[in-house]
């Protein structure tokens, strides 16, 4: 492998994904870290995202790169919660929960409210209301039905306004 | 009220994410986790594109499932220029198995829940190799995580269902799945995710998931009782005895390492902080020549049984996650580039060359090597077998 040379192509393909990064990282990194509320995960994944789409961006044109990209982060984001599955139940166990992040510097109550949703609701929510996105793209994004990603918004707005009435009282 | 929210909620996503920004270059975390220079990452990725392009690609053609029978008569050798592979079709199993293990009475898996709705619905599944069925299976009280076969017994890590009580390390008789033994393990809320064998004693890493206060654990195999108790703190995970002493990989969030143990007094020191990948659940391989740690997009190193020397990274594009090894090189997980597929890879230590990538129907989240196979766990359920010639490593490499 280390004789391997990089072909003119290969070249071009870089520049391109240079392009991508340029273009699309930043919005990737703060979508991220939306739906994990982890800084550091939220950078993790935006990268790991451009490495595994390095090779779909040389094909598509250059204005379909953003929702492709959004869709990896998705996924990934997705792969990292069902890897942490066992240690949740684990945790859970005690109480505490991993991807709870807690932030001392916490001043917002509803983002404070949005992170104590299930991951799944929090993402329709940011997937509706960050990105404006139809609930037909939700779906295709996390990877289920339209009425999931109406039943899951619906749960999360009804504890939100649960949530913020009861702090209200 | 319902607009006023959906504004609310409009209003505080865009105002935290405008109030944050990826990290800095140089940027670090408190305690020891290094950040990795951003775009270091994209840089790497975008030499990758020809390495990938062509490297494993041509590999994966070559070697790659449509042109590799695997049931010959040839002899073993040690040439892994002849390394074949290809993968079987899915082993169905009643869960997602989190461990695998290799041995003389079969391929056991260690199946947390068969009931995502029942949380302690565990059970031990056991696979003939000659019929690649699933033949047996041992309900078990508690939530097994970890498993691994001798010539006599199946050694069981299991975690209790019970808020509080302590887990167990259970020896089941392989032909009926009974409870031989039990042995408590002396850390509440404790979780092991490995085990190995040495020397009669069972080893195993486990920290309090509450917590992340744990230790190394040695339970002699002929009286059952912990015999070796040394404290260590991190979230730990996968395990490995050599020669020098007990390797373990710590989990910690973004502030893991490769810890190496003393076996005579505990005494310990951290190696790679921050820098080991487990993403990937592949993290360490132990070898005659010392230990394989997983260093992500920077590739794997092979650390020597002193700890004072490092051979490599040898970088895989994609990532590599070393499972198992031997004298002449390592099993992994990896990504291949070029195809996005999830591959099972060998890697040839003596020219870093990866002489077969196999493509897997899914994730990967245990794997086992005997004389003739990989055994993959596959994310959702299933079992992927990859049959190969020529390599003969013992299982998690810590017996070649």
């Amino acid at each position: 492998m280390e004789s391997l040379r990089r072909t003119a192509t290969d070249e071009a393909g870089g520049d391109r994904l240079q392009d991508a990064y340029n273009q699309h990282h930043q919005r990737l990194f703060r979508l991220a870290y939306l739906v994990s509320g982890d800084m550091w995960l939220s950078e993790d994944l935006a990268q790991e995202a451009f490495v595994k789409a390095q090779n779909k961006l040389r094909e598509l044109p250059a204005e379909e790169w953003g929702p492709y990209l959004r869709t990896v982060v998705m996924n990934l984001w997705r792969r990292t919660v069902r890897r942490r599955r066992l240690e949740l139940r684990g945790r859970n166990l005690g109480g505490s929960d991993w991807y709870t992040p807690p932030g001392p510097e916490e001043r917002d109550e509803l983002w404070s409210l949005l992170l104590r949703l299930p991951p799944r609701q929090r993402a329709c929510l940011v997937l509706r209301y960050y990105e404006d996105m139809p609930d037909r793209d939700i779906a295709a994004v996390l990877g289920c039905s339209i009425g999931t990603v109406k039943s899951q918004s619906a749960r999360a707005m009804a504890k939100l306004r649960k949530e913020l009435g009861q702090n209200e009282q | 009220m319902s607009n006023d929210l959906e504004r609310l909620i409009r209003e505080s996503l865009r105002r935290r994410a405008e109030s944050v920004w990826p990290p800095e270059p140089g940027a670090r975390r408190a305690g020891s986790w290094r950040w990795e220079r951003p775009g270091r990452r994209i840089a790497a990725a975008i030499v990758a594109l020809g390495l990938a392009a062509g490297g494993f690609a041509l590999v994966l053609v070559a070697l790659g499932p449509n042109k590799v029978p695997t049931a010959t008569n040839q002899p073993a050798t040690r040439d892994a220029s002849v390394v074949r592979a290809e993968v079987g079709a899915t082993i169905p199993t009643q869960g997602e198995a989190v461990s695998v293990s290799s041995g003389p009475l079969g391929v056991w898996l260690a199946i947390p829940e068969r009931d995502p709705a029942a949380p302690c619905s565990g059970a031990i599944e056991r696979i003939d190799p000659a019929t690649n069925t699933v033949t047996d299976t041992f309900d078990i009280d508690g939530t097994p995580t970890a498993i691994m076969d001798d010539a006599d017994l199946v050694w069981v890590a299991a975690q209790s269902c019970v808020a509080g009580e302590l887990p167990s390390l259970l020896a089941l008789a392989p032909s009926d799945g009974h409870v031989i033994a039990s042995v408590k393990l002396p850390v509440t809320n404790g979780v092991a995710f490995d085990l190995d064998e040495s020397e009669g004693t069972i080893w195993m890493a486990i920290a309090d998931v509450n917590t992340d206060r744990g230790a190394v654990l040695g339970i002699d195999e002929a009286t059952r009782e912990v015999v070796h108790n040394f404290p260590v703190d991190g979230r730990l995970r996968d395990i490995s005895v050599t020669q020098s002493g007990i390797w373990v990989i710590d989990d910690m969030f973004q502030r893991t390492a490769l810890i190496h143990l003393d076996e005579a007094n505990g005494s310990s020191a951290r190696l790679f902080d921050g820098r080991v990948d487990v993403r990937s659940r592949f993290a360490l391989a132990g070898a005659p020549a010392g230990v394989w740690v997983s260093l992500g997009t920077e590739g794997a190193s092979l650390v020597d049984q002193d700890g004072t020397t490092v051979t490599g990274p040898y970088v895989v594009p994609g990532g590599f996650g070393p499972f198992a090894a031997d004298e002449a090189g390592v099993w992994f997980w990896g990504l291949d580039m070029t195809s996005n597929e999830q591959v099972i890879g060998w890697l040839d230590a003596p020219t870093g060359d990866v002489r077969v990538g196999v493509p897997l129907p899914d994730a990967p989240t245990a794997a086992a090597v005997d004389a003739n196979s990989v055994w993959v766990a596959l994310s959702g359920g299933g079992v992927s077998r990859v049959d190969f010639e020529t390599r003969a490593v013992g299982d998690d490499g810590a017996e070649p």
